[in-house]
């Protein structure tokens, strides 16, 4: 048997009072107090503190709990015959429970209400988060969500034939004789223009009319690998004026 | 022998070491047989008052509660299944209704509350233990239970029931625990901070 130490005693006392130790640590605590002056000092101060409550707690006489009997036998009859009202006004004498469960009921509530309220005002998935460049590299290539760079295995969007909106738009809302604007758009694969803006030092403000123009455009797709594919591209877009010299 | 601290282990009690003649009481109690619940009660009235009369200190509270515990428990005996010795399950019913009632009284008679000395100049010296010894020694016990018992009254509810389990009843620490609801580790705990407060207590003497 290993002898403990006086620090593993202590820690072991109170439960060697309450004989709650295997057997083998018993005799070896048992063994240990009866050579060891300052921990028997702590384990008669434990059986002090023990003999104290039992002491400060006397044995009632049993005239105590006369009529105990015959007083709880006399509320079951009277129980088992009161009326439902009655039972259920028992049931909520305690009240602390149905407190809590109210409680408890309105944090359930109001946790809910917070949730729900920042699912309702939380902004829309960024652009430039990291799900969204995943779902963007994870569509594929020439979708709508990915689309290709216009090379030479596709050929370029063109014009729907009658269709004059962009002409006319620009005819009647550029202000200046000469501009060419260069324009970064994308063309999904139904032939619908995206993501329309202005590249160079360009003022959008200026231009919003044209823009807005060209967003409402329809092209006739990109065609690549036997089918039609979104494409991103420069757009560059030239205004001229061609005056004629008047003869005199 | 490890370093750790090991507990001695204890087993779950089963229906068949409830003992034939408790089960069938209990059985018969739950089929609400009168000469079924006037025995259990004749039964176990001492320790029921006995740890309500402990936890409550006041001998017309620990009646009026010993009779709210044996009612609850013929209310539900039909859900005992035997986890625990009926006395436990019984402890367990008397703790809660305790607890139940101080924290109704601290609630409506917190203003009425007495001092310790108020206490004891009111209520007396607690009772002698006359066992043979010299009249010294009787003295000095009859000091020591006069400070415990006030310092067991200063004790929070659930630390003072943890230590009236353990020295009075003799509840081990599995049992305490099943009548408080909590782990045995929280057990010994409550029982460490209880005993300090008392050796703190007696230090003073």
């Amino acid at each position: 048997m290993n002898l403990l130490s006086c620090a593993g005693v202590t820690r072991r006392l109170e439960a060697f009072h309450d004989r709650e130790l295997a057997v083998g640590e018993m005799i070896a605590i048992e063994t240990h107090v009866q050579t060891c002056p300052p921990c028997a000092r702590e384990l008669r101060v434990l059986r002090m503190i023990g003999n104290g409550v039992r002491g400060a707690a006397a044995p009632a006489p049993s005239e105590d709990w006369t009529g105990l009997q015959s007083g709880v036998m006399s509320r079951m009859r009277a129980e088992q015959h009161e009326s439902l009202s009655a039972r259920s006004r028992r049931m909520f004498e305690d009240m602390h429970l149905v407190w809590i469960g109210l409680a408890s009921t309105a944090a359930t509530l109001i946790c809910g209400g917070v949730v729900l309220s920042m699912l309702q005002f939380a902004s829309p998935e960024r652009g430039d988060s990291l799900a969204a460049v995943i779902a963007v590299m994870s569509a594929p290539l020439g979708s709508d969500l990915n689309p290709a760079r216009l090379d030479g295995f596709i050929s370029a969007p063109s014009t729907v034939p009658g269709d004059d909106i962009i002409q006319a738009t620009l005819a009647g809302s550029s202000s200046r004789d000469e501009a060419v604007l260069p324009l970064s758009v994308t063309i999904t694969r139904e032939g619908r223009v995206r993501g329309v803006s202005l590249l160079g030092n360009e003022d959008n403000h200026d231009y919003a009319t044209i823009i807005e123009a060209m967003s409402r455009a329809r092209l006739q797709p990109a065609q690549g690998g036997g089918g039609p594919v979104a494409v991103s591209l420069v757009w560059l877009l030239a205004h001229t004026t061609v005056k004629g010299k008047i003869s005199s | 022998m490890p370093e750790g601290l090991s507990v001695k282990p204890v087993r779950a009690i089963t229906w068949s070491e409830v003992g034939d003649r408790e089960a069938l009481l209990i059985q018969r109690c739950a089929a609400h047989d009168e000469d079924a619940c006037a025995d259990l009660v004749n039964e176990h009235q001492r320790m029921v008052y006995q740890l309500s009369f402990n936890l409550l200190g006041d001998h017309n509270e620990a009646l009026d509660l010993s009779q709210e515990v044996f009612l609850r428990v013929f209310r539900t005996i039909h859900t005992f299944r035997g986890q625990s010795a009926l006395r436990t399950w019984m402890f367990r019913i008397v703790v809660n209704q305790a607890r139940n009632r101080q924290r109704w009284w601290r609630r409506r008679h917190r203003a009425q509350q007495v001092s310790l000395d108020e206490h004891i100049r009111d209520h007396g010296d607690p009772p002698e233990h006359h066992n043979g010894s010299s009249p010294d020694r009787v003295l000095g016990q009859k000091l020591l239970a006069g400070q415990i018992s006030a310092a067991l009254d200063q004790l929070p509810f659930d630390q003072k029931t943890a230590l009236v389990l353990r020295e009075i009843d003799g509840l081990s620490y599995e049992e305490i625990g099943f009548s408080l609801g909590v782990a045995v580790g929280t057990v010994k705990s409550r029982l460490a901070r209880a005993r300090e407060s008392l050796r703190a207590q007696l230090r003073q003497i």
